[in-house]
């Protein structure tokens, strides 16, 4: 576990309704419906708090022909905490933890189910905002103008200013009137949120 | 109609109270992420007065057209709420689900109370 997965994971545990779904979970697996009816809370407050469980790591689930069930992730609770605080992090390691969860509020604050809400004004958030939207490019591909408007068009509808700032910013590059992704950007995964 | 205006006017303060007392309480009892869901309902209770208020202005006190200005104003506040919960649900945003279910709960209750009375 990183230093940041600890945090979050305790965190996630310090909820009343949480440890009660644990608790329900360590009896047997449930779904959704079933244990709001056990715990007289609504089924999107024991979605909401699985969704934070399921991130943490501390329950796992699967879908089971109509209900998606979910269950305890006993090994991670089998984890001793004195060996979790006996884990050494190197400062590098730190510095990416930090520098992953910085781009994870990024994403999140600017994006919403897939789409950009605005463009950032600071030049270090547009960043990341441009090689999120890159992530939806291929790289070795070559693209057409229209082709690469259309792409972030799916993003943001002011594509020309975002596909002008992925050249600026040598995510993308354009040779007589080819685009290609930069090839440091290759492999990327799948955009968040699609 | 003045009594009934008066009743509706205390039943909005005494549940926004007992909303606020219950954030306190879901607080104390360690359930901080509910609370905030049902925070976003007590912002009803300020929300559905200033809509009672702009219909009582619009058609004055008299019965006539009242109710029914109030629940257009009401629909046409309510509906963005209730396409925020649909684009939620489809993408699965657990969090906006609860938020804005909590919205639509507490409009509802208002529009109950609402409905026995004008």
């Amino acid at each position: 576990m990183t230093e940041q997965e600890t945090i979050g994971f305790f965190k996630c545990l310090a909820d009343k309704s949480r440890l009660a779904i644990l608790k329900s979970l360590m009896e047997e697996d449930m779904y959704v419906e079933r244990l709001a009816e056990r715990l007289g809370i609504t089924s999107a407050t024991v979605s909401f708090h699985l969704k934070k469980l399921e991130e943490a790591g501390a329950v796992t689930s699967r879908k089971d022909q109509y209900y998606t069930m979910y269950s305890i992730n006993k090994p991670l609770f089998g984890v001793r905490i004195i060996d979790i605080l006996g884990e050494k992090t190197s400062e590098s390691e730190a510095q990416k933890e930090r520098e992953k969860a910085y781009r994870e509020k990024v994403i999140a604050s600017f994006f919403e189910y897939g789409r950009l809400k605005s463009i950032p004004t600071q030049r270090k958030k547009e960043r990341i905002v441009l090689e999120e939207i890159a992530k939806a490019f291929q790289a070795g591909r070559e693209y057409t103008e229209r082709e690469v408007n259309i792409i972030i068009a799916d993003y943001h509808d002011d594509f020309c200013t975002i596909r002008r700032d992925m050249i600026s910013e040598g995510i993308m590059t354009r040779e007589r009137s080819i685009y290609r992704k930069a090839e440091r950007n290759g492999g990327d995964p799948e955009p968040a949120g699609r | 109609m003045k009594n009934r205006i008066e009743e509706f006017e205390n039943y909005m303060r005494s549940s926004a109270e007992e909303k606020k007392q219950k954030i306190a309480e879901m607080v104390r009892d360690g359930r901080a992420d509910e609370a905030r869901a049902v925070r976003a309902g007590l912002n009803m209770y300020e929300v559905m007065t200033a809509l009672f208020g702009a219909a009582l202005k619009k058609t004055g006190e008299g019965e006539e057209g009242f109710s029914r200005e109030f629940h257009i104003l009401k629909d046409n506040v309510t509906g963005n709420w209730k396409r925020n919960l649909e684009a939620a649900e489809k993408h699965g945003d657990a969090e906006k689900v609860m938020i804005e279910e909590s919205k639509l709960e507490t409009v509802e209750e208002i529009v109950r109370k609402f409905d026995s009375l004008f």
